[in-house]
């Protein structure tokens, strides 16, 4: 099938997935993911391998398009609000993820390279998964906020802690050069991907600021803030920087540097619904059912290790800290969904390791499949109990003039 | 999301509403001068952070020229049963690739006890094929394991009778006409490769398909040597592309096997078939070449005969071996060549004279060659006895290496007489003076030695 025919296909595929998953109240990115699974290559094969592959930059638009929204929380009056109890409570939750999935599969003899990278993936929570879900309900609240932020921190947290097992097992390797260039690269490599991405981001950021000023139609803003965003992901890529963290950068630069932000932010939210549903259909497209066939014992114990943690330890993380009931108790909950970033580091590990390759891919992707189908479940659970959600939302639709804000 | 898109912001707490110059300057960051600071300090990040980069460590493509490969196989099924990604996951410093192609070209090859019963003699195949159209398979003599009785099973596991429609003894390669059709056509085949090229063993071991990357180290228009980085190729493997069209088939058997490429062969069985010389006669008799030392020691002529089909027509004729073959159908042989390709045209149920020297006296025979292949041949391989003894236990290293005669094959007879133990045969070494003319056996094979010259 070729490409356009292939797009075509998937955001209709969408359109129709988003309305079922309304009438039987599943979340709609859980609806996309289904859909996405039934015409990709594990189902039908309307849509293949190749055209999953050829279509990759979609992903990736959409994925640079949802960090952006994501970074424009750090917002520094709203993020004092939550900053300082968010950042400790991420720490809780991504460490225990870390400590029961390493230390679990290593009781269970799983190598300690392999346990220690699938650990550190596994501290992993989907930003675009949670955050789709939080737009359809209409979330707000406290546990919303919180939610934003900590998903942000724990993307960051991600990567570092990825970038630091990497680094150590490279050092650990034995490759035939010296300790000093072999330590030296994986510093380098460590700092350049979180402080010259950080640097990518708020650099595009005011100069996106600086031209916001001339934006008058909502259309420019549109275009302004999408090419700044492209702009930023491909220059990451070409830069061997972390376009998570470039995008990030650019959301926070934005929405601390000047009040065009928001309407640049809101411009942006008019593109975003296609590059939404084909980045969910494609997920779903990508995922394997067969792999559930070599979960084994290590990727059960990955999947219940890593779920436990999260719960666990968010609860962990909330104590001593004065904050609302639903908080404490439906936190934990919404922090379940894995997907592309935990993908888009089994492909590191492919590059840099590819002996451990095989076993560490082999879980992730199967777990993948199990969290991407169970944590918008979740979330949405989480999201109407704490009674933070709309408990009717709203299927793709446009803005109406009236409800536009610029 | 398009509820969140109508305030233009991620959903927060409500705020009151500010003025423009309230909002900006609660920003964190404010004012014209810390914008062009932070800008210029941005800069600066990037610029001394792409000047003190480390020097890039090469792909894995270009370090596999500089360190032998290590390589573990892996196989993905997916997708519909008929095709399957073979990918290669390579130490550190080694090739990585992934190849994609159809599994339906490559056949088992199931030998038979019972044909009629279709009973396996093994769950194991002996070895493969490749389906060149849909209803041929080319393959090799080795991966029938010696039977005759045999099927192909398909990759979704049809199990289809065949028979064997030409052979071709210089190669060994094999073509069957498989009684049924496959439904599905194979993929076209691909052109000559050169040396140097990387190609993809597909087999089955253990019940599991898996994929092997072979290196073409030579390359000739009719043949190929490769070299399997792991392990043995199973004779008939195919090989493909790593585009995934087929390339050739492996006679197979040992580390670096020939392979033969696909077109070139198919051409030349064809041929075979179509000139009616598809399945070459023959009259059931290995032969060696008579060098200098063993024709000084036999007497002249063409080709020594070494050993007998039991119960075959050279056997029946009374041909032994150690017999020197000097004619067949009247014309004078010009060596163990010119020998074996003139017995193979001889005509399968046609009375054929032999004149052949035995202890230097000419003697003649008629001899009626069979069609190869197209009896029964289910005995059990060729063991010497039990009692004879190792040419290292009764020969010096010394001597052994200088008649080129391995430590560990066995030997049957020395001058004619079957040598029983090792101190049976050293009495009779003490009876004849050196050289010996030595009978032996190596694996399967059996062949005369002159040993002991200069001793």
């Amino acid at each position: 099938m070729n490409e356009v025919l292939s797009v075509g296909l998937i955001l209709l595929s969408a359109l129709v997935a988003g309305h079922a998953a309304q009438l039987v109240r599943i979340p709609e990115v859980t609806g996309y993911l289904l859909i996405g699974l039934l015409i990709g290559p594990s189902a039908f094969d309307l849509i293949g391998h190749d055209d999953v592959a050829t279509l990759g930059f979609l992903s990736e638009v959409a994925l640079g398009l949802i960090l952006f929204s994501i970074g424009s929380i750090f917002e520094a009056a709203r993020f004092r609000k939550v900053g300082a109890g968010v950042a400790r409570i991420t720490l809780f939750e991504a460490g225990s993820a870390f400590l029961l999935v390493s230390l679990g599969l290593m009781a269970l003899g799983q190598r300690p390279e392999v346990a220690l990278l699938l650990g550190a993936i596994a501290m992993e929570t989907a930003p675009a998964t949670t955050l789709m879900v939080l737009h359809e309900y209409d979330a707000k609240g406290p546990l919303t906020d919180r939610l934003l932020a900590l998903i942000a921190l724990n993307n960051m947290l991600v990567l570092l802690a990825f970038g630091l097992v990497s680094a150590g097992l490279g050092l650990l390797s034995g490759q035939a050069e010296s300790v000093w260039l072999t330590g030296y690269r994986a510093a380098h490599g460590l700092v350049w991907t979180t402080v010259g991405s950080i640097a990518l981001g708020v650099l595009l950021g005011l100069l996106i600021d600086a031209w916001a000023a001339r934006a008058k139609e909502s259309g420019e803003a549109m275009i302004l803030a999408m090419g700044t965003v492209l702009i930023a992901v491909g220059a990451a890529r070409a830069l061997s920087l972390s376009p998570l963290f470039a995008t990030l950068s650019i959301g926070a630069t934005v929405a601390n540097a000047s009040h065009h932000g928001d309407d640049l932010i809101a411009a942006l939210r008019r593109a975003d619904p296609p590059f939404y549903a084909a980045f969910f259909v494609l997920a779903g497209a990508e995922l394997d059912v067969r792999s559930l066939g070599t979960l084994g014992l290590g990727g059960l114990v990955y999947v219940l290790l890593r779920a436990v943690g999260k719960i666990v330890g968010a609860r962990l993380g909330m104590r001593g800290l004065d904050l609302p009931p639903q908080v404490v108790r439906y936190l934990g909950l919404c922090l379940v969904s894995s997907s592309s970033l935990a993908v888009g580091l089994t492909i590191q590990v492919r590059h840099s390791f590819p002996d451990l390759a095989a076993p560490v891919t082999g879980v992730v992707l199967a777990a993948v499949l199990v969290f991407e189908v169970a944590g918008p479940l979740l979330t949405r659970h989480a999201l109407v109990s704490s009674g933070e959600a709309q408990t009717t939302p709203h299927p793709l639709r446009e803005a109406s003039a009236s409800e536009a804000s610029l | 999301m398009h509820a969140a898109a109508r305030r233009g912001s991620p959903p927060h707490d409500d705020e009151p509403a500010r003025s423009e110059g309230d909002a900006q300057a609660a920003k964190l960051i404010r004012g014209g001068r810390t914008k062009l600071v932070l800008v210029l300090g941005c800069v600066a990040v990037l610029g001394v952070g792409a000047l003190v980069a480390p020097p890039r460590v090469p792909p894995p493509v270009a370090r596999a020229e500089a360190a032998a490969p290590r390589l573990e196989a892996q196989v993905e099924r997916r997708g519909p049963a008929r095709a399957f990604r073979g990918v290669q996951d390579a130490g550190r410093g080694a090739l990585r690739f992934s190849v994609s192609f159809p599994a339906a070209p490559r056949v088992d090859i199931v030998t038979y006890e019972d044909f009629a019963e279709n009973v396996p003699r093994s769950a194991l195949p002996s070895g493969f094929g490749l389906l060149v159209s849909a209803r041929e398979v080319l393959t090799h003599l080795a991966a029938t394991g010696g039977r005759t009785r045999l099927s192909a099973q398909t990759a979704d596991g049809t199990l289809v009778q065949s028979r064997a429609v030409a052979y071709e003894p210089e190669t060994g390669l094999l073509l069957l006409e498989l009684a049924a059709g496959v439904p599905e056509a194979p993929p076209p085949v691909a052109p000559p490769a050169v040396a140097g090229e990387l190609a993809v063993a597909a087999a089955r071991d253990d019940g599991r398909d898996y994929v092997a990357p072979v290196f073409i180290a030579a390359a000739e228009p009719d043949r190929y040597l490769v070299t399997a980085a792991s392990g043995l190729i199973f004779p008939g493997t195919p090989l493909f592309t790593l585009d995934g069209e087929p390339l050739a088939v492996t006679a197979g058997g040992a580390p670096e096997p020939l392979a033969y490429p696909v077109a070139a062969s198919l051409e030349r069985l064809r041929r075979l078939v179509a000139e009616g010389r598809g399945l070459p006669s023959s009259i059931g008799a290995r032969l060696q070449a008579l060098d200098g030392a063993l024709a000084q020691r036999l007497g002249p002529g063409a080709a020594l005969v070494c050993d007998l089909l039991p119960g075959g027509p050279a056997e029946a004729a009374g041909l032994r071996p150690g017999d020197v073959l000097l004619s067949v159908a009247t014309a004078e042989l010009q060596g163990v060549d010119d020998a074996i390709a003139r017995l193979a045209r001889l005509p399968a149920g046609v009375k054929a004279s032999i004149v052949f020297a035995r202890d230097g006296r000419p003697r003649a025979v008629e001899v009626e060659p069979f069609q190869v292949l197209s009896r029964a041949s289910n005995g059990a391989p060729r063991v010497p006895p039990a009692d004879a003894p190792t040419a290292a236990a009764v020969f010096a290293d010394e001597v052994l290496r200088a008649a080129a005669v391995p430590g560990h094959a066995v030997v049957l007879a020395i001058e004619g007489r079957v040598v029983k133990g090792p101190q049976a045969a050293k009495v009779l070494l003490r009876r004849r003076p050196a050289p010996w003319l030595v009978y032996l056996q190596q694996g399967a094979q059996r062949f005369f030695a002159l040993v002991g010259q200069g001793a």
